[in-house]
This record gives C-alpha cells, structure tokens and sequence, in this order.
C-alpha cells in the first residue's frame, strides 16, 4: 500500500481513537457532550454502507444523486472557467473584461446564489449544478490565466514556424502547460464543491447526501448525521489518493 | 581568394530585399537591428550567415520563418513575396532548427515530429508514423522513438530536432546556431550528420545556417554571408568552392579560406562599424 494512504488511514484512525475515548470517558462522568461516540457514527456508517436510508430507495440512491450533481456542476465550472482562463491568458482586453466578474463570481457566498437561483428558476437540479458552476468556475478561470501567462514562448514560436494553427498550438502546446494549473483549478472545485452541494441540497432539494443530513439534523440523531457528512469527506480523498494521484501519475509520466 | 570566389547569377531560393527591422528599446526607444539588409541564398545551397553578437543574424530566420515581420523591404521565397502570401510555409515547407531543441517535453520523439508534420498538414495521416521513424533512424535515434525528450541527451534531443526539421520535407530549412550549446565532439559528429542528410536527400534543400563560429561557418558553408554589428547590413559574401567530401580539419584548403575571413571579420570588428 502507498505509504502516504498508510498515514493518511493512521492519522485518521488516531482521530477516532481519541473521539471515542473522549466520549466515553464524558459519558461515564455523566457530561452530556451532544456529541455521539466514534463508534456510535461507525455504526450508521456501516448501515449506509448496507443501502440503509430511512427515505429514497436505498443510501446509495442519495449518494448517487449528490455524485451527479457535483461532477456535472464542477465540470461546467472547469470547462467554463478554462475557456475563459485561455481567452483572459491570451488576450489583454479579455483579462480586462472577465477579471472584476471572476471576483464577483469568486467572491459571493454560495448561499446567496442557491437562494438566487431558487428565486429565479426554482428548487431543482439546475440550481445546484448552476450553483456548483457559478462558484467554481472563477477558480479554474484564475489559475488558467496565470498559467497561459508563463507558457514556454520558445515552443510557441517553434510551433509557429512550422506552420502550427492556433488550435493545434492550444491542444499540443498551450494546454498540455497549463495541466498542472487545470489539475489544482479542478482539485479546488471539488473541494469547494463537496461543500456546497451539501449546502445546495440542504436548502432546496428532496434528496442526496445534503438533505439527509437535514433530515438527520431535523431528528436531532447526530450518529447518523455525522455518518452522512462523513461521505462527503471520503468522497474528496477518494477524488484525491484514487482519481488525481492516477490520473497524475499517467499524465506527467514524461517528467523524468 | 584562393577558395573564395565572388557569386555570380544563379536562381534563389531566397532573397531579402532592403530589409529594416526595429524592435522596442527597454527605455522605450526603437532599436534597429538591421538596416537596409539585401542578401539573396542561392536554391539548394549551404548559406551560413555570420556576424557579431546582437547583429540580428536569428533576426533574419525569424523574419523568413514568418514569426516576425519586417519593418521595410520585402523577403521572397521561391520568388513568393511572404508577407502577401501568409500561407506560403505550407506551399514551400519550412523547417527550423533552433538553438535549442525546443521539443515537446510530453510527447515522445516520435511524437514530437508528427507534430511538426500534424502543423504542415500536407502529408496524409497514415505516413507520419513511418516518416518520424525513417527520419529518427536518419540521425541514429532508432530504437528511440517512444523516449520522451527528458530521458535522452541534449545532443539526441538536438538530433530529434533535426528529424523534425527534416521530416516535413522542407524545400527550406533554417538553423539557428544549432550545435552551439554541444560539446564539441558532439557537434562535430551532427555537422557530419547535417551535410550526409542533406546528401542523401539530394541537396535540393536550401539551407539557411546561422553561427557566430567562423571554423563552423568554413567547414559547412557553401556560401557564407559576413554582417556588420548592429544595425546590420551585408559586410562582405564569400564562396567556398570545396566538395563538402573533401573538407576535413586538417585540408589546408579550408584553412586558408578560414584565416582569410577570419582576418576580415577581425578587421571588421576593429575598423568599427561599417566602415571597413
């Protein structure tokens, strides 16, 4: 096993380790924490892991449902926000158009545009993909652009004289430099996105990993609620040690 | 002149008519580099331009090459005038060969050239894999082919340079000092290699070297064009009558040619600018 995932597990099971101890040394006191024992979230996330789920058809219908979502609205974000990062990086005026949106679009809270969204196209799935795109995108837009910035020149010239048209220079030359910068723009969306679909799904939809934990939460069962959350979490370092490092290892196996 | 001679008429491949060329100085001034420049390389023969640091010898393959453009005066390829005809490099074919490799570090040698041959696009997709092999095995990369340019040497990564060059069939091809960052023996085995290439494939290629390296300029050269500093213009034109088969370090032919224009560029350098 990769020694990084060995410590990643280790550093984890450390955590629960000690949660576990707290809580049950705080029951045995007779404090009442709110806060129910590792093994307690263990428990219910074992139960999901069965396709428990108390509505919807199975727990695994709910984490599906916030898969789709996710991926669809920080794809259209990476996409997006590449197009315009290219277009910013490439021409001056252009940077000078989008720059203030991407802050704009960067710096409003994501609640305000679920509930912006919700008012003007109602609760449904286009709110929160549009929700995932709108805040996500700026990131991608940002990186793309510094990145195209410090392109190597000399291979642009090259392809140039040999007669490279432009969509060949993007495909062969322009973005194969920039990856490392699409790579963290999409790395962050998803980050930011594992946050925002919960929020997303929270106010304004009928199922997926999000309404589960307000449906937890209106039961006032924290076990269970923190045993959904937690799948948010295993849904990044799945992203992360599983997706990224392969597709990364496959990517840059030119990099002696 | 012993083995130098005065050009006399012959068909060009190239001319560069009246040239100026002015780029933007650091304090915001313009900075000429070439001043009403005329050279003209004759079809299917070796031209080594050289000249001082800065006299816009890279200048001059840039403006062929279309990446820059020119200030004054027109450039003619194959009596095509360049700047009316954008798209003359696919008609001609023009292949480069920088100072430095300048390959694609992500894709593999083979790679590397179909690419060149991808942005030609006048040969049909199902050649180009035995096109880049034929022509890495040309410059002694076979076996090398799916090596990407980081697991190779500088000096292969150079050879896979030329390839490229080749490979697009070019009825032109432009080096910018392309062996100067080589250790010696390395270079002198890949000037080897240039003049048996540009043997084998019929010297019809008109080839455009620059260098600052007078030995090289002599030892490759079948004509060899002597600019001024900066603003450059043409100094003085040598021919060098010798059978690339014949020339060797030790030919005295050679020699004499190089202490000949030797003696002038230092006298040139010394009289100051354009004055000799």
């Amino acid at each position: 096993m990769n020694r990084q995932i060995i410590y990643v597990i280790a550093s984890i099971g450390l955590f629960l380790s000690l949660w576990e101890v707290f809580t049950v040394t705080a029951e045995s006191l007779h404090i009442n924490l709110f806060v129910p024992r590792a093994s307690s979230m263990f428990y219910e996330l074992l139960r999901l892991v069965k396709g428990e789920a108390p509505v919807g058809a199975n727990s695994y219908f709910h984490i599906l449902q916030s898969l789709r979502r996710l991926l669809s609205g920080v794809l259209l974000g990476s996409v997006i926000g590449l197009v315009i990062g290219i277009v910013m990086g490439l021409r001056e005026r252009a940077e000078d158009f989008f720059e203030s949106w991407n802050w704009v679009f960067a710096t409003v809270p994501a609640v305000m545009w679920a509930y912006i969204f919700i008012l003007v196209i109602g609760a449904n799935e286009v709110t929160a993909i549009g929700v995932l795109a709108a805040v996500t995108y700026p990131q991608m837009a940002f990186r793309v652009s510094r990145g195209i910035k410090v392109v190597r020149t000399d291979l642009v010239e090259m392809g140039k004289a040999f007669n490279a048209t432009l969509p060949l220079l993007l495909s062969e030359v322009y973005i194969p430099q920039i990856l490392p910068h699409v790579f963290s723009g999409v790395r962050y969306s998803l980050a930011l996105g594992i946050k925002i679909i919960a929020i997303a799904e929270l106010v304004g939809l009928s199922n997926g990993i999000g309404f589960m934990m307000q449906y937890w939460w209106d039961q006032r069962n924290i076990a269970p609620l923190l045993a959904w959350g937690s799948l948010l979490v295993f849904l990044g370092l799945f992203f992360e040690f599983i997706v990224f490092r392969s597709l990364e290892r496959r990517m840059f196996k030119w990099v002696r | 002149m012993g083995a130098l001679e005065q050009i006399t008429s012959e068909k060009y491949s190239i001319e560069l008519i009246n040239i100026t060329k002015k780029f933007s100085s650091v304090n915001g001034g313009e900075l000429k580099v070439i001043d009403n420049l005329t050279v003209k390389f004759r079809e299917g023969s070796l031209s080594v331009v050289i000249g001082p640091s800065g006299c816009g010898k890279s200048t001059i393959l840039n403006m062929i090459a279309g990446i820059i453009g020119v200030d004054e005066g027109k450039i003619l390829v194959n009596g095509i005038d360049i700047h009316s005809n954008p798209n003359y490099k696919k008609t001609i074919g023009i292949g480069y060969v920088f100072q430095q490799p300048r390959l694609l570090e992500w894709r593999t040698l083979r790679e590397n050239i179909i690419f060149a041959l991808k942005a030609i696009g006048s040969t049909p997709k199902e050649k180009w894999n035995a096109i880049a092999e034929y022509y890495l095995k040309l410059v002694g990369l076979e076996g090398f082919s799916n090596y990407y340019p980081l697991q190779v040497s500088g000096g292969m990564q150079q050879r896979a340079a030329i390839a490229r060059a080749f490979a697009i069939n070019p009825r032109i091809l432009l080096m910018d000092e392309p062996f100067s960052h080589l250790d010696e023996i390395t270079a002198e085995t890949l000037r080897n290699e240039l003049i048996k290439i540009w043997t084998i494939e019929g010297k019809h290629k008109t080839i455009v070297f620059v260098t600052h390296d007078l030995r090289e300029a002599v030892y490759l050269a079948d004509e060899i064009f002597m600019l001024t500093p900066r603003p450059a213009h043409l100094f003085k034109h040598y021919v060098i009558d010798i059978p690339h088969e014949q020339r060797s370090v030790e030919s005295e032919e050679l020699f004499e040619a190089f202490s000949n224009i030797s003696k002038d560029f230092h006298k040139m350098i010394k009289g100051g600018v354009n004055t000799f």
